[in-house]
Order: C-alpha cells, then sequence, then structure tokens
C-alpha cells in the first residue's frame, strides 16, 4: 500500500486528486482533534474543512524532515486558536451590546459529550494551551517527540510542562470530588 | 512507530473519553469542489466515492470538471459568506461603534510617517540613548578562525549546560575555557520565566514589577502570540555589588573588584569536563529583579515567521549600541513626533532578523526593539505599524 509521504510527493508533483485521499485519511482525527479544542460539533466541522483547504494550499511547501501528521496538527491547532480568539471577541462585542451569549452554555454541553465528570469540569480550569498539550498526549495518543514538534517546542520543555499541567489536573478533579461528597453528604442529612 | 506507553494515571483519564460515539464526519466532496472552484480549470475535479466494504482505500478517479454530487451541508466557503452578509448587516443596523471599542488597528488602517536620515535617539532627562555602529568582523587566520569557532562552540555547550541547571527566574555566572586560571571566557546564563499565553505573562509581568511592554494593538494577520519571557538581570557587576551591600555611588568600583575576586576564586573550583580538554565553572548568583521582557508573536505560515518584541530597563545604562554590520537601510522614522530607528538587513547579512525597530519610552526608562525573522512577508509599514500600536500615539 502507497504510503502517506509517497501519496504527498505525488500531490506536490501535480497529482492534485490524490489529495482526496489525504483527506481521508485524516479528516475524522482532526475533526475529533478540534471538536475537543472548540467543543462545537458545527465549529469543528467548518474547521476541518478550512485546514484541508489550507493543507492543500501549503502542502508544496511541506518538508519531509517533520512529519506530516504533526504538521497537519500544527495547522489545525493554530487554526483552532484563531478561532477561539475570533470568538472571545465575539462574545466581547456581544456583552458590549448588551447581548447574553449563548455560546458558553452550549459549549458545556458538548464538552459534557466529549469528556466525562469530573474531567469535563477540571479541563474548564486549565488554559487552552494546557488543554491542548494534555489532549494530544493523552487523547490524541501523540508522543512528547510529536507534540514538541507540533508545538515548535524543545521536548524536555514540554515534559515538564506536561508534568505541572498533570498536577494541576489531578488537584482540580480532587477538589471536584470532595466538592460532589461535601454535597452528597449535606444532602443525605438534610433527608434523614 | 512506536506504541505509546501510559502511566496508570494516564490510562484514568483516558478513561473519561467519550469521543467514540461522535459521529464521523466526510468533507472530501466540499473541499475538493472547493479546491476546484478555487483554483479554476487548471485544478482537477474529483470523484469522490466512499470507502468500498472491504475497507479498501478510496477510489480516486480524475475527471474532467463536471458537477459536484449531492453534499451533506453547504460548503464552508458558502455558510462562510453567509455567517459574514448576516454579520456586515447585524453590524450596520447597531450601528457599531465596535472599532472603539476593541481598540484594535484594523489590518487595512494606513499610517502616516516620516522618513529622514539616522541619527541616535536619546532621553534628554537622563542621557541614555540608542545609537548604531559597524562593528566589523576582525581580518583573522584560518586557524584564528578555527579557534574562534571551537572556543565559540564550548562557550555555547558551557552556557547550555549551566541552563539546564537553573530553575526559572534564576541566574548564574560561568567560565569557561581549557585553562580557567588564563583566558577563561566568562559568560552569565539565565532561565526565564516562560509563558504561553498572554494574560498570565501580563500578570506575573505587573507583580515583578517588569519592564512594561504594552500589548500591540496591531498584529498583522495569520500572527499569534505564542510565547512571553521574562528575564532576570544579567549584569554581573551589579550583582556582586548588590550581594556586597554596596552602595549605589559605588557599585562601580567596589563591583569590579569583586567581579575580579570572583574570577579568581571560581578557577580554583572543581571543574566540569566539556571535552576537547575544555573546563567549565560556575556559580549561582543571588536572585535580582528583572531587566528585560520578551514576547513572540509566530505566524501560521509552515515557515514560522517571528515577530519577537522586548522591553529592556536602562535606568542603570548609559547607552544601547546596535550593529550595523551587514545593515542594508537605516533611518529615522518619525510618526507624530516619536522617533524610532529603523533598520533592514541585507539578505545575506549576518543578522538574524530582515527589519528591526527601537524607540525608547522615557517616562518608564525602557528602551524597546522590535524585530522580525529573515524572509519575513512584513512590510517597513507593518513594522511601523505594530511599533506604533503600542506607543498610542496614534
Amino acid at each position: 500500500m502507497e504510503s502517506i509521504e509517497d501519496k504527498i510527493k505525488r500531490i506536490q508533483s501535480g497529482e492534485i486528486y490524490i489529495f482526496a485521499d489525504i483527506i481521508d485519511a485524516y479528516q475524522n482525527r482532526i475533526y475529533k482533534y478540534c471538536l475537543r479544542l472548540l467543543n462545537n460539533k458545527e465549529e469543528a466541522e467548518d474547521a476541518v474543512q478550512d485546514i484541508m483547504l489550507k493543507v492543500y494550499e501549503k502542502i508544496r511547501s511541506y518538508q519531509m524532515q517533520v512529519s506530516f501528521t504533526s504538521w497537519l496538527y500544527k495547522i489545525a491547532y493554530n487554526h483552532c486558536l484563531n478561532l477561539l480568539r475570533r470568538r472571545k471577541l465575539q462574545q466581547q462585542v456581544q456583552r458590549f451590546f448588551g447581548r447574553e451569549s449563548t455560546v458558553e452554555s452550549a459549549e458545556r454541553v458538548v464538552e459534557k459529550q466529549m469528556f466525562s465528570e469530573p474531567l469535563a469540569s477540571a479541563l474548564e480550569m486549565l488554559s487552552l494551551e494546557e488543554r491542548n498539550l494534555l489532549i494530544l498526549r493523552i487523547f490524541e495518543d501523540k508522543s512528547f517527540e510529536e507534540i514538541a514538534e507540533i508545538l515548535g517546542k524543545n521536548m524536555e520543555a514540554v515534559k515538564k510542562r506536561y508534568g505541572r499541567i498533570r498536577n494541576k489536573l489531578k488537584e482540580s478533579m480532587q477538589a471536584k470530588e470532595e466538592e460532589k461528597c461535601a454535597k452528597s453528604s449535606t444532602l443525605q442529612k438534610n433527608s434523614s | 512507530m512506536c506504541k505509546i506507553q501510559y502511566t496508570a494515571e494516564e490510562q484514568l483519564l483516558r478513561n473519561y473519553d467519550q469521543s467514540a460515539d461522535v459521529e464521523s464526519i466526510d468533507v472530501r466532496q466540499p473541499v475538493m469542489k472547493a479546491i476546484a472552484d478555487k483554483y479554476g480549470d487548471n485544478h482537477v475535479h474529483a470523484e469522490v466515492v466512499p470507502k468500498d466494504t472491504e475497507g479498501h482505500s478510496t477510489i480516486m478517479t480524475r475527471l474532467d470538471k463536471k458537477e459536484a454530487g449531492d453534499t451533506r451541508r453547504r460548503p464552508v466557503y458558502l455558510r462562510r459568506i453567509i455567517a459574514y452578509s448576516t454579520a456586515l448587516l447585524v453590524a450596520l443596523s447597531i450601528g457599531a461603534t465596535y472599532y472603539v471599542h476593541t481598540a484594535k488597528l484594523s489590518q487595512s488602517t494606513p499610517i502616516e510617517y516620516r522618513l529622514k536620515e539616522y541619527e541616535p535617539i536619546e532621553d534628554p532627562g537622563t542621557s541614555f540613548s540608542i545609537k548604531l555602529e559597524e562593528i566589523k568582523p576582525e581580518k583573522a587566520s584560518d586557524e584564528q578562525i578555527a579557534q574562534a569557532v571551537k572556543q565559540n562552540e564550548k562557550y555555547q555547550q558551557a552556557k547550555q549546560w549551566v541552563e539546564k541547571q537553573l530553575l526559572p527566574g534564576e541566574r548564574a555566572f560561568f567560565l569557561v575555557g581549557q585553562d580557567l586560571e588564563k583566558n577563561a571566557k566568562t559568560g552569565m546564563a539565565v532561565q526565564p520565566l516562560y509563558f504561553d499565553g498572554y494574560s498570565a505573562f501580563s500578570a506575573r509581568q505587573t507583580e515583578l514589577n517588569a519592564p512594561a511592554l504594552p500589548e500591540p494593538r496591531y498584529i498583522p494577520s495569520g500572527y499569534a502570540f505564542t510565547e512571553g519571557q521574562i528575564l532576570p538581570e544579567t549584569s554581573i557587576i551589579s550583582a556582586l555589588a548588590d550581594s556586597t551591600g554596596t552602595a549605589p555611588g559605588e557599585q562601580a568600583a567596589n563591583g569590579a573588584e569583586a567581579y575580579q575576586r570572583l574570577i579568581e576564586e571560581m578557577a580554583t573550583m572543581k571543574a566540569t569536563e566539556l571535552g576537547g580538554n575544555y573546563k567549565l565553572v560556575w556559580k549561582r548568583l543571588p536572585k535580582a529583579g528583572t531587566e528585560s521582557v520578551k514576547v513572540t508573536y509566530t505566524s501560521d505560515s509552515p515557515d514560522e515567521q517571528k515577530i519577537t518584541i522586548q522591553a529592556t530597563y536602562y535606568a542603570q545604562k548609559t547607552m544601547a549600541s546596535f550593529n550595523t554590520w551587514g545593515i542594508q537601510k537605516v533611518d529615522n522614522v518619525t510618526v507624530n513626533g516619536k522617533e524610532f530607528i529603523y533598520m533592514r538587513a541585507a539578505p545575506q547579512s549576518g543578522q538574524n532578523y530582515a527589519q528591526q525597530l527601537l524607540w525608547l519610552d522615557p517616562i518608564h526608562d525602557t528602551y524597546y526593539t522590535l524585530s522580525d525573522t529573515k524572509g519575513s512577508p512584513l512590510s517597513q509599514e507593518q513594522m511601523i505599524k505594530i511599533a506604533v500600536s503600542m506607543t498610542g500615539i496614534e
């Protein structure tokens, strides 16, 4: 079976129609990744289309020194980052004009579909960058070497940062669990 | 590819994943159609056929231009047009003063500036100045060049090694050479505090009383904030003077003496071997204030072009000098009375930027450098616009 690298070489040399194979191979992986970052199905699907178009536009400049998957994830991450910034700006504008945003509540619903509690709530405590690192490592099955390639950072720095994020997440999850236990014992007391 | 080994804790986290329930998508048809529409007849329209029942690779057929088949949803570019039109209507209907609210400079807003011949910029209050100087490389024999290259390689190796020993915010002084008592090269290694979000960077910057680095209200499209750094003070003389409790007026003399003593003392310390008969000794210095901060914006293009802005305190300095060796063009730029120095490097120069702007803020005793990277697509006007958007003079 033809490898992805061979297919890319053929696309770079002009066999554009093979690009549909690339979309086929990666679209659902990138979709789940975008969904985990954006927490909105429609936006995630639009993002995949945009990302694939970007990849097509840039594929001639892609060089094999970096793995294609990492290169693709890097484009996807930057795209989602821009979308989230735009979303934040829109929310600010809506608030400025006195319109209540419904995006946040929609986000929570989808997020709960992607991750169950207490992880879903604990993830909300992280910054987007922290969340991205965690998602790449735990849910996207990326090695530290690949994550370093995607983020354009040193592998050791990525490992250290990941360790810190995991501790932060652990603490948040424990706090959520304790909160839950405290609530249920109060309820029990009240009912008895 | 090797399979990733997860720890028990990671395995536990993976159990919270509910993505198995997410329905698959298929965007091949709209994407390929968008490519064909966007790039015209020279590009091919592809018929996309779903995977066959045995799960073999997609059948791809090269076809002449034809009508696209039914798609599940409208292509993204159509939805985008609809979204933009709706947004425009909403904005018009509410008479938006959005421009004022966001306080951002739009990508297309032109900026008025005047160019004039280069002259140093000076803070009249402190006499601190930003100057340009041409420092030509000295002529040297092949042997001298080879030796200098080797020394520099070992210096960098030593610096990196020491940096690894430091915690964020720490700094250290080191000596490296073949004979530490004679001709050892000295250096400072620092471990900055790193931030990958602007808000965290900004909060810590304020907390540490670091030089002010206002967030640019204009950044060219495609660039995004990727890193902020807060760097500890690197002056060894003031570090030594501080550690001995010297009064500010006596710092220079006593600092220089303490510096000499430190070198002599360190030369006798147990050294770390760096190979090639090179040795390294180093000493962690007491924590000090923050001297400079730096932010980096990276483009979403595959070559990851960068914009770096650095702010440095100059209260203890008399001059900041920049080398113009390999610089093609130097001008002073004036915007609403504010002066900037603009430099453009020759394509083959040894400088690691294509363009650089320098200016100072006499109120905060801070000078700024703004630079891009080689091969940068930014124009002179865009560079000026970034700088101006940080100064609030537009």
